[in-house]
């Protein structure tokens, strides 16, 4: 048995121990009333500060209730101090890794650049074109995330204030970021969950309520369709046992926000790459708790256990990540080609993203 | 808030509560701290309720890694880690060698810095991807990467105190 089981096995008899509270509903709403009248005695004592703040002639445009863009001057410019020695590499169908944690491809200049932010706790999203990247950094303060979009080269283009669910994917054009959204405003449903689509190259934000009494979800996170022009979401029962368990795929149009198609697939696919060329394969997780993928044969939906959670480059193959080996595969699950992370991005395997050719 | 709303609320915590505490659990390994922790993502969940209320879980997640990080690294050095004299070896098999491995990766687990554990809790007893353990604790997917990789070292160092435990290097997936 190897180390890894030995630890699943160790944590869960660790969590097994946990005993359930009662009242514990009951306690979190005194202890949350609690909370917010500190807060309101904070915010007394602060309001002079903040008028001062407030009247300084910040270059900020508040577009709407959940949405501020900044210009570009305001963000912090990111700096590209650290060129790789790995050359960009080839892979199977000329698809290319395009990044792997902070270092991203940039394709003009045929090398991977270290992008950095002067924030704390960043994460960092090459689009799978290889041009744009985004970073984003926690602002706990104000509950929102701080989304920055650069150039590959280092160039600072719009930042955006978000609050989001943390969970990000960019479009298969590499030009538009989405993620789930708290405090949509819609006039029929109210204000709630729903996805926003940030345009890369404009800053500009579409917030779209998702009606979730109809399309219900417990991990809540979104995935592009293969063509960019729907984003899905993947359907359970939160309210009832196994909330984890997939039920369906439900894909809103990503333009207007509206419901476009239901799938009854019982699984949740990573992003638009999950998909064959062809639409009939995909590769998806039935359970949002257990790294579990299974091969699925959407003219059936008959599925068979697959080993990693690859992108199809083409229709017959397809690349994953295993540890520090890029592996090429059939999506029988036959090996055809294997090779070693280098230098710095060695230990960076799990972290990689891939992108189609330009 | 309203009543439909606290009911709302209520329900959610009556179903939810105790997976998480689980997980709290799993994080701190001590019954009180888990509730507090739960309790306290709880309280900051309500306050937010009705922006929150169509997909609470996420965020409820995502507060309880981050103030068990943030809150943890101070008072994880005031904890006393007992590291127990590791079972001798007897000739009784491999469930009593699984259960002394399992003993001594308790242990090692408690003495991880509070990073460590949230990645490995997130990782291996949640399951969930690189990106998403990212997302939960707003860090680097390579953060998360290098920091499973260190807690993995050292519980498999933790490990190696006991006999024959040679085959227990293998990387997972």
């Amino acid at each position: 048995m190897r180390i890894e089981q030995h630890l699943k096995a160790t944590l869960r008899e660790l969590a097994a121990e946990a005993r359930g509270v009662d009242e514990l509903a009951r306690s979190a709403m005194i202890h949350g009333v609690r909370m917010r009248r500190r807060r309101r005695l904070a915010v007394a004592t602060g309001a002079a500060a903040l008028l001062i703040v407030a009247l300084a002639p910040f270059a900020l445009k508040r577009a709407s209730s959940q949405e501020i863009v900044v210009g570009p001057s305001a963000s912090a410019s990111p700096s590209v101090r650290e060129v790789s020695e790995v050359e960009p590499r080839r892979l199977a169908g000329g698809w290319m890794l395009v990044g792997m944690d902070n270092w991203v491809l940039n394709r003009e200049a045929n090398s991977y650049t270290r992008l950095r932010t002067d924030r704390s706790e960043s994460q960092y999203l090459p689009s799978p074109t290889g041009n744009l990247a985004a970073m984003v950094s926690p602002d706990r303060e104000a509950n929102q995330d701080l989304i920055e979009f650069v150039t590959t080269a280092g160039a600072p283009l719009h930042a955006v204030r978000l609050r989001t669910n943390g969970v990000y994917q960019w479009s298969p054009g590499g030009d538009r970021l989405v993620t789930g959204a708290w405090a949509v405003a819609d006039p029929r449903l109210g204000t709630g969950f729903g996805f926003a689509i940030v345009d890369a190259r404009t800053g500009r934000v579409s917030s779209h309520r998702v009606d979730t009494l109809r399309f219900d979800c417990s991990m809540c996170t979104f995935a592009w369709s293969r063509d960019g022009s729907q984003v899905a979401l993947g359907i359970t029962n939160r309210r009832g046992e196994g909330s984890e368990l997939f039920a369906g795929v439900q894909f809103f149009d990503a333009r207007t926000g509206e419901p476009a198609r239901a799938m009854p697939l019982r699984a949740m696919f990573s992003g638009p790459y999950s998909w064959s060329p062809n639409g009939r394969y995909v590769i998806a997780q039935t359970d949002g708790l257990k790294r579990e993928f299974e091969l699925v044969d959407t003219s059936s939906f008959e599925s068979r256990p697959f080993p990693y959670d690859a992108v199809f480059v083409t229709d017959d193959v397809l690349l994953a990540v295993d540890a520090s080996t890029i592996v090429a595969m059939r999506p029988d699950g036959t090996v055809v080609d294997r090779f070693e992370l280098a230098g710095e991005f060695r230990d960076l395997g799990a972290a990689a993203t891939f992108g189609p050719p330009s | 808030m309203d009543r439909s709303l606290e009911e709302d609320f209520t329900a959610f915590v009556a179903e939810r509560a105790h997976a998480l505490l689980k997980a709290a659990y799993a994080l701190t390994g001590d019954q009180h701290a888990a509730q507090d922790l739960v309790q306290s993502a709880f309280a900051k969940a309500f306050l937010k309720w009705r922006k929150i209320s169509d997909a609470p879980e996420p965020y409820v997640r995502r507060i309880i890694y981050h103030d068990f990080v943030s809150m943890w690294r101070s008072h994880r050095r005031k904890r006393e880690v007992i590291v127990a004299e590791p079972p001798d070896r007897s000739d009784n098999g491999e469930l009593e060698r699984d259960a002394a491995i399992r003993l001594l990766l308790r242990e090692a687990l408690a003495a991880l810095p509070p990073r460590q554990r949230a990645v490995i809790v997130l990782r291996y007893f949640e399951d969930f991807s690189v990106e998403e353990t990212a997302a939960i604790l707003a860090c680097g997917k390579g953060t998360v990467a290098s920091q499973a990789s260190r807690a993995l070292a050292k519980l498999r160092q933790a490990v190696s105190q006991l006999d024959g435990v040679d085959d227990l290097t293998g990387v997972g997936s």
